[in-house]
C-alpha cells in the first residue's frame, strides 16, 4: 500500500511540474502570438481601444466591415466577434474591455443559436480559459459550471484544444491577417450545397437559455455610457423571426434599437452575396455594412 | 482511501462502508429514486429466499420477476406503450389516451433490475444459493462502479468476492485498475466526446447536410458509442480493481468482429450473456428445430432492443441485429474461414452492417433514421463533406488512430505493443504521463453524460 501511494504521489508530482511549466510556456506563447485567433483574442482582451466595437458570432466577424463603419461615422471601429461563440464570450470580453475604457458604441449581431437558445454552454468557454485570472472572468465560469473552478487549477487545461493553434500562431499564422478584426470571406456561394427553400416556422417552441438572456441584459445594463444597438445580419434562407422574441423584449424594455436584416429581400437567396448558407462573402459584407449604416442614419438611431 | 482505513478482518464493515457510499452516490441523482433501488433489491432478495423454500418455485419466481420488473416497465415503458396504443386507436378513428407520466427515469434502472432479476433466475435454476445476508446482497445490486451503466454482473462472480475475506490490498490489481481508469478516461474524453462534436452537429440537423456528411457522422457515431461505453466500462472495472474486486469484462474489440454474431460476443458482453442465459436458452436456444432457433434469436434481440429504450428506433435496431444473425446462421457465415483478405472483408462488411443499425439507435424517431439513410443514398446530392475547424479534425483523427492502433495490436499482436505494462519503467511512466497530458490538453470536458447512462 505504501509503495502504491508513493508511486501515485510521485506520478502526480511529475504531472504538476509539467502542468506548471506548460502553463508558463503557453502563457508566453499567447502573449507573443503573431496573429490568428489567439493574437486577435489577446488584442481584444488587452489592447483594443476603438470607439465602436462589434460583437457576436462568426456572422459578426464576417459581416461587419469596420473600415466602412469608421468612414461612415468618423469613429474608429474594431470587430470583436468570434466564430462559433455568442453572448457568453461577448459579455466576458466586453466587461474586460470596460475595465480599461468605455466604447462609444457597441453593435451586437444576434445569432439565436448562440445568444438565445439552450445548448451546452461549456463550448463558449474555450476562448476565455486562458484569461481565467482576469477580473470577472471566473464569475462567468461559475455561472456555467461550478466545477470549472477545479478544472482551472490545471494550467494545461486553460489551453485545452487550443495549444496546437497557439504553437502554429507563434511560428507562422495560417489565417490571413484580419481587417480590424473583420475576416472577409472570399468564396462564392456553391448553390449545389443548399437547396433553395423558404424558411418555415419551427415545429416546436424554441427553448430559451435564461443564462444567455441574462448576459444580454447585463450587457445592456452595464452600457450606461455606451450606445448599444442589437442587429441581425442577412440570412441566405431568411429567418423565422419569432425566435427573436426575448431580444426584442429586452430592446423594448431598455429603449434600444433592433435592426433586423435577416429577411432583407436584397440578400435573401442572393447567391452573389453569400459564401455559404450562413455567411456573407466580402461583397455581401460590404454591401450589408453600407446598408446597415444607412439604415441607422435614416432611422435616426445614431442620435 | 477511507475504505483502506478499515482493517481487512472487518470484512462486513468494509462492505457496509461500500454500501453506504453506493447509496449516497445514488442519492446524488434523484433521492426519491433510491426507493426504487431498495424496492427491487428487497423484492429479489426475499423472492430468492422464497424460491429455495417453496414447493412451487416457478410461481414464486414468476411473481418475483414480475414485481422486480414493474418499476422498469412503469418508468421506462409506460409513456411509450400509452402513446403507441393511442396512436393505433386514433388510426382506426378512436380517441383514447391516458395522461402521460413525464417522470424522470431512475438512473441505471435497466442495469440493476437486470442484475437483480438474473440473480433470482440463477437461484431458481439452482446455479446460485439464495443470499442470506441482506447487506451483502444490497451491495451486489447497488455496487457504485457498475450501477450507472453496468457491467451487468453475475451473482456468482461478485457475491463470493463480497462474502470472502478480501486481502487488505492487492498491489497488482490496484495498479491495473488505475491503468484501466486512465485508458477508459482517454476513450471517453479524448475520443468519444471529441467525435461527438461532429456527430451532434450533423445528425440532429441532417436535412441541412450532404449525404457524405451524414455517412461520416454515422461512422463517427459508431466510434463514439464504442469509445463512450467501453471507456465507461473500463473505468467501472478499474474502480472495482482498485477496491480489490473483479467485475465482468464488457468489451473485446467489437469492431474486429467477423460477423454480427461475433460482434455480440464482443459488444456489451455482460448484456449478451444475460440475454443468452435468461432469454435465449430458456426459449430453447439452438437445441431445437432450425425455424424455432431463428425465432429464439429474433426474440432475444427484440428484447435487447426493448431493453435499450422505449422507442421504435431501438426495437427496429434490435430486429435488424436479430435478422442479420438469422441470415448469417442460414448462410453459415458466423465464423470466418477465408484467409486474411476474406477476414478483412468480413470485418469491414460487419462494421458496415453494424454501423447501419446504429443509425436507428442514434436518431430520435424512425422517420428521422430513415431520413438519414435516404440522405446517405441520395447520390444527387453533392459529394462534399462538412468539415469542422481544423483543430477538431486533427484531434479527432489523432484520438481515433490511437484507439485503433491499441485495439489492433491487442487483437492481432498481443504482447507486441506493450506500453502500460512495458517492462521498462521509463516507457511505462512516460505513457502514463503522456496519456494524462493528452486528456488535459485534448479532452472534451463538456456536459455530456455517458450514452448508456440513459438506459
Amino acid at each position: 500500500m505504501k509503495k502504491y501511494l508513493i508511486k501515485i504521489v510521485f506520478l502526480f508530482l511529475i504531472i504538476i511540474v509539467i502542468d506548471i511549466v506548460s502553463g508558463k510556456v503557453f502563457g508566453y506563447m499567447l502573449e507573443h502570438a503573431k496573429g490568428g485567433d489567439n493574437g486577435r483574442n489577446n488584442f481584444i482582451m488587452n489592447q483594443v481601444n476603438d470607439e465602436i466595437l462589434v460583437f457576436g458570432s462568426s456572422r459578426a466577424v464576417h459581416h461587419y466591415h469596420p473600415t466602412i463603419i469608421s468612414d461612415s461615422l468618423g469613429m474608429s471601429c474594431y470587430n470583436c466577434g468570434q466564430d462559433g461563440m455568442g453572448v457568453i464570450v461577448s459579455y466576458a470580453r466586453y466587461q474586460t474591455i470596460c475595465k480599461r475604457y468605455h466604447p462609444k458604441m457597441v453593435i451586437y449581431d444576434i445569432m439565436p443559436g448562440f445568444d438565445l437558445l439552450k445548448d451546452d454552454n461549456h463550448k463558449y468557454l474555450k476562448w476565455l480559459r486562458a484569461y481565467y485570472d482576469y477580473d470577472g472572468i471566473a464569475n462567468v465560469f461559475e455561472t456555467i459550471d461550478n466545477t470549472e473552478k477545479y478544472k482551472m487549477i490545471s494550467q494545461m487545461y486553460r489551453y485545452n484544444t487550443n495549444f496546437g493553434q497557439l504553437v502554429i500562431e507563434n511560428i507562422h499564422p495560417v489565417q490571413p491577417p484580419n481587417i480590424k478584426g473583420f475576416k472577409p470571406k472570399d468564396e462564392v456561394m456553391d448553390t449545389m450545397k443548399v437547396s433553395k427553400k423558404n424558411i418555415v416556422a419551427a415545429k416546436e417552441a424554441p427553448v430559451y437559455d435564461s443564462l444567455k438572456i441574462s448576459y444580454l441584459r447585463k450587457m445592456v445594463e452595464e452600457s450606461k455610457d455606451t450606445r448599444i444597438i442589437f442587429a441581425m445580419s442577412p440570412c441566405w434562407a431568411g429567418n423565422d423571426t419569432t425566435v427573436l422574441r426575448p431580444i426584442k423584449q429586452i430592446c423594448a424594455e431598455y429603449n434600444i434599437p433592433f435592426v433586423d436584416f435577416s429577411n432583407a429581400p436584397k440578400f435573401v437567396h442572393n447567391n452573389d452575396y453569400f459564401s455559404d448558407g450562413g455567411h456573407l462573402n466580402v461583397k455581401g459584407a460590404e454591401e450589408f455594412t453600407k446598408d446597415f449604416m444607412q439604415q441607422l442614419k435614416t432611422e435616426g438611431l445614431l442620435e | 482511501m477511507l475504505y483502506y482505513l478499515i482493517p481487512a478482518k472487518y470484512n462486513k464493515v468494509r462492505n457496509l462502508y461500500l454500501l453506504l457510499v453506493s447509496y449516497l452516490l445514488y442519492l446524488q441523482w434523484k433521492p426519491i429514486h433510491v426507493l426504487i433501488l431498495l424496492g427491487v433489491t428487497s423484492i429479489t432478495y426475499f423472492a430468492a429466499r422464497a424460491v429455495e423454500k417453496s414447493d412451487n418455485p416457478k410461481r414464486v419466481l414468476t411473481v418475483g420477476i414480475l414485481f422486480s420488473l414493474l418499476p422498469l416497465a412503469f418508468f421506462k415503458y409506460y409513456d411509450f406503450v400509452n402513446e403507441s396504443i393511442s396512436s393505433a386507436l386514433s388510426a382506426v378513428g378512436l380517441d383514447f389516451q391516458l395522461s402521460g407520466l413525464n417522470w424522470a427515469i431512475p438512473i441505471g434502472i435497466s442495469f440493476f433490475t437486470f442484475q437483480a432479476a438474473g440473480y433470482l433466475w440463477d437461484v431458481y435454476y439452482k446455479r446460485e444459493k439464495a443470499e442470506q445476508d441482506f447487506l451483502t446482497y444490497a451491495l451486489f445490486v447497488s455496487f457504485f462502479p457498475s450501477i450507472l451503466s453496468g457491467p451487468i454482473n453475475k451473482a456468482s462472480l461478485v457475491i463470493p468476492q463480497l462474502k470472502n475475506l478480501r486481502p487488505y490490498f492487492h498491489y497488482d490489481k490496484a495498479v491495473k485498475g488505475l491503468k484501466f481508469l486512465l485508458w477508459g478516461m482517454f476513450m471517453k474524453v479524448v475520443v468519444a466526446d471529441r467525435v461527438a462534436l461532429y456527430v451532434d452537429k450533423v445528425l440532429p440537423d441532417y436535412i441541412h447536410y450532404t449525404g457524405m456528411s451524414c455517412l461520416l457522422a454515422s461512422l463517427l457515431y459508431s466510434i463514439q458509442i464504442y469509445a463512450d461505453f467501453a471507456g465507461y466500462s473500463l473505468m467501472a472495472i478499474g474502480v472495482g480493481k482498485v477496491l480489490g474486486f473483479e467485475l465482468t469484462e464488457n468489451f473485446r474489440r467489437p469492431y474486429f468482429a467477423v460477423s454480427v454474431t461475433d460482434f455480440w460476443h464482443r459488444w456489451h458482453i455482460s448484456l449478451s450473456t444475460w440475454l443468452k442465459d435468461y432469454v435465449y436458452i430458456p426459449l430453447g436456444g439452438s437445441r431445437c428445430s432450425k425455424v424455432r432457433n431463428y425465432w429464439n434469436i429474433f426474440v432475444t434481440f427484440l428484447v435487447s432492443g426493448i431493453w435499450h429504450g422505449a422507442n421504435w428506433t431501438f426495437i427496429v435496431w434490435g430486429c435488424i441485429h436479430g435478422a442479420l444473425q438469422i441470415v448469417e446462421k442460414m448462410l453459415g457465415q458466423q465464423k470466418c474461414s477465408y484467409g486474411a483478405v476474406g477476414k478483412a472483408a468480413k470485418i469491414c462488411s460487419t462494421f458496415v452492417l453494424v454501423n447501419f443499425a446504429w443509425i436507428f439507435f442514434r436518431m430520435p424517431t424512425l422517420g428521422e433514421a430513415c431520413g438519414v439513410v435516404a440522405r446517405i443514398f441520395n447520390f444527387s446530392l453533392p459529394m462534399s463533406i462538412w468539415m469542422p475547424e481544423k483543430t477538431n479534425i486533427v484531434l479527432m483523427i489523432m484520438g481515433v488512430i490511437m484507439l485503433f492502433v491499441k485495439d489492433f495490436f491487442d487483437e492481432y499482436k498481443p504482447g507486441k505493443l506493450v506500453i502500460f505494462d512495458n517492462p521498462h519503467r521509463i516507457v511505462r511512466w512516460g505513457a502514463y504521463v503522456i496519456i494524462f497530458v493528452m486528456i488535459m490538453l485534448t479532452g472534451v470536458f463538456g456536459a455530456d453524460q455517458f450514452i448508456y447512462a440513459n438506459f
